[in-house]
């Protein structure tokens, strides 16, 4: 296999963060999301409040620290290039916009990272479409992430059988090899596809996908959502006042 | 709720049902295929194999050829969002806004060209690469503008440019342009003669 795709490995931990709906999760982090954008310069302090909030998300969802900073090192050559251009040039109004700036990536990937994190990837794609995400969108991530780990190894054996007949010398000749390799396995994926198809017609697709009624959301998690919202309110309040 | 079908509304025949579930199928499985390949391509060449070859462009240009205009804007609006949540590439600032306007209005030229006005697979990836550089500098000057006078300057001068940059960016990616012009049409002749039967198309 070419990628570790147990992508729902941590959502099977057991924390408070993990038991909440995802169709909670879902808008407290998209709410969170647009409060810490609308932080203005003046009151960059307030991205600590959030930093703290989020630090405290993450200590109660007992996710691996080490995990927690493989993922956010994605932004690491963003950061530390921003960080040498901020400080070559001698200007307050520089270095706060850069704050600013570098603080907010930081802390919306926080929030992204902790909410696939906690929550597998079939109760997101379900919360999506409770709250009325396209369902076209909804289902091409569904089935994206269904027959990944296939394609996956499908590229994986490939590869290997490319590799055991031998070396290719040569650019124009690796060039050919690598090519008729992808083409043959977009057609195989085109095919498989069309398996698909039939395989959803013949099992009821009329149209839309069909998903089973859920169980409402416990009025307790919607008050744990009227708390994140009060939050942000209060702080794009205070910022914009600042 | 499941729809009521009446006399005067018949509903979708089989075939259109078919025909719809095939392009949802079909754009998932490229969309997954638009996060295995690049995988595959870093680990056969290391990074530096990406920004030449542009792998994840070859599935969602072949699989906008082969769908409707909406599920094409969605498989490139979704491919490299995807990627970049499950394998960090490509990294979500700048590159990601860039690359998922870019694929977004590749994918939907690709497809208006060859599904609705017949063009044929050759040109229509041509001119879908010919948009995408376009919008490629079109965005990363908007991108370059947001930002403050102060670190306007910062920047290299090649970022300042867009057309310095767009042409920076297309000499370096010209063995990909060569292989999406090559594979792309290749793949798509290959399932519309396994669809269609040999001899429609030709």
């Amino acid at each position: 296999m070419i990628l570790p795709l147990d992508i729902d490995s941590l959502a099977r931990l057991d924390s408070p963060v993990h038991r909440l709906d995802a169709r909670v999760k879902l808008p407290c982090c998209v709410v969170l999301i647009a409060a810490i954008l609308v932080v203005p310069l003046a009151a960059n302090r307030l991205l600590l409040v959030y930093a703290a909030a989020l630090l405290a998300a993450a200590l109660a969802s007992r996710l691996p620290a080490t995990w927690l900073l493989k993922r956010m090192a994605i932004l690491a050559p963003f950061l530390v290039l921003g960080t040498v251009a901020a400080v070559l040039i001698p200007s307050a109004e520089a270095l706060a916009v850069w704050l600013s700036v570098a603080g907010k990536c930081l802390l919306v990937l926080v929030v992204a990272v902790l909410l696939a994190g906690t929550t597998a990837s079939a109760d997101l794609l379900r919360a999506a479409r409770a709250w009325h995400i396209p369902r076209t969108l909804t289902a091409l991530t569904g089935f994206a992430l269904t027959y990944m780990a296939v394609l996956s190894d499908e590229a994986a054996r490939m590869i290997t059988a490319m590799r055991s007949r031998g070396r290719v010398r040569g650019l124009r000749r690796k060039l050919h090899t690598g090519a008729a390799m992808l083409v043959a396995l977009m057609s195989r994926a085109a095919e498989r596809a069309d398996r698909i198809a039939m395989a959803m017609v013949s099992r009821g697709y009329r149209g839309q996908m069909l998903a089973l009624t859920q169980r409402p959301v416990p009025a307790a998690q919607w008050a744990i959502a009227g708390a994140v919202l009060l939050l942000a309110g209060a702080l794009t309040w205070a910022g914009m006042t600042a | 709720m499941m729809p009521v079908y009446t006399a005067e509304n018949r509903g979708p025949t089989v075939a259109e049902e078919v025909s719809r579930a095939r392009e949802l199928s079909l754009g998932g499985l490229f969309i997954a295929l638009g996060v295995v390949i690049p995988i595959a391509f870093h680990a056969l060449g290391g990074g530096k194999l990406g920004s030449a070859f542009l792998p994840m462009y070859l599935p969602v240009l072949a699989c906008a050829m082969l769908v409707s205009p909406p599920i094409a804007a969605a498989v490139g609006l979704l491919t490299p969002m995807l990627s970049s949540a499950l394998t960090g590439m490509p990294p979500v600032l700048p590159v990601l806004p860039m690359m998922a306007v870019e694929l977004v209005v590749m994918a939907t030229i690709a497809s208006v060209l060859h599904r609705r006005l017949k063009l044929h697979s050759l040109l229509a990836v041509v001119l879908a690469l010919l948009s995408g550089r376009v919008v490629m500098g079109v965005v990363a000057w908007l991108l370059v503008a947001a930002l403050p006078a102060g670190l306007q300057e910062s920047l290299p001068p090649i970022m300042r440019t867009p057309v310095a940059y767009v042409g920076a960016a297309t000499v370096t990616a010209i063995p990909g342009l060569i292989l999406q012009i090559v594979a792309v049409p290749a793949v798509v002749a290959i399932v519309e003669r396994r669809r269609h039967g040999p001899t429609e198309r030709e």
